[in-house]
């Protein structure tokens, strides 16, 4: 669920009025929380992401063929 | 899924010149979106290309969501005779790029990359304010939402 946000500096600058939209919904607290930590945690976290990711898809094929 | 470690440690260790650019290279400047393979520009010397086969070669690299069984041999000469491969491998997807648009080939990139040690390995990561661009150049509907996260990373970071 996104909270409600101000339109950031570089929203205002974007010439493409897509990434314009998008700018001013990226989860910014996520983005924070990234920045905390270093290049190869950032990379575990992805390859935890990943395992999650294999395992919904797993779960739902299972689900879908009962 | 993709073994990052194993996959980095391969191509440093056989001293394979490469740059890590898309996804996992958004991953490193803190992106919080999911991307499912490596992407790296290589470098297309002679010597490079034959690093890059001894690095790769025992991982079973074959070309991605082609059909089983074709003659596809990863070796210098295939390297040399293309340019781009989505590969996938026993340590995950990987896609060698001889260049990318809005970045051009390994050298023209190499200067816009910063140093960065994942798993125990120093290597090259295709630095921020570069990513963006060629994330611009590539211009595809599905690379818009991963720009405006970069550009919110780097407003971010001031």
């Amino acid at each position: 669920m996104r909270a409600a946000t101000t339109l950031p500096e570089e929203a205002a600058e974007e010439r493409d009025p897509v990434v314009r939209v998008y700018l001013a919904h990226v989860d910014r607290t996520l983005i924070a929380k990234n920045l905390t930590l270093t290049h190869e945690e950032r990379l575990r976290q992805l390859m935890a992401l990943q395992r999650m990711a294999a395992e919904l898809r797993r779960a739902g094929r299972e689900a879908a063929g009962r | 899924m993709i073994d990052y470690p194993a996959l980095l440690r391969a191509l440093h260790d056989h001293g394979v010149r490469f740059i890590i650019v898309g996804g996992a290279a958004a991953t490193a400047h803190g992106s919080a979106r999911l991307t499912q393979d490596l992407d790296i520009v290589y470098e297309r010397s002679r010597e490079n290309l034959s690093h890059l086969v001894a690095a790769l070669s025992p991982h079973q690299p074959y070309l991605r969501g082609a059909p089983p069984g074709l003659p596809f041999q990863f070796d210098a000469e295939t390297l040399r005779n293309g340019l781009n491969f989505t590969l996938t491998s026993k340590l995950g997807d990987v896609d060698l790029l001889g260049e990318i648009v809005g970045g051009g080939a390994y050298r023209a990139l190499e200067p816009h990359a910063i140093e960065v040690e994942l798993f125990g390995v120093r290597c090259l990561c295709l630095g921020l304010d570069k990513l963006i661009d060629v994330k611009r150049a590539a211009g595809r509907p599905k690379d818009l939402e991963a720009l405006a996260e970069l550009i919110a990373i780097r407003e971010s970071r001031k």
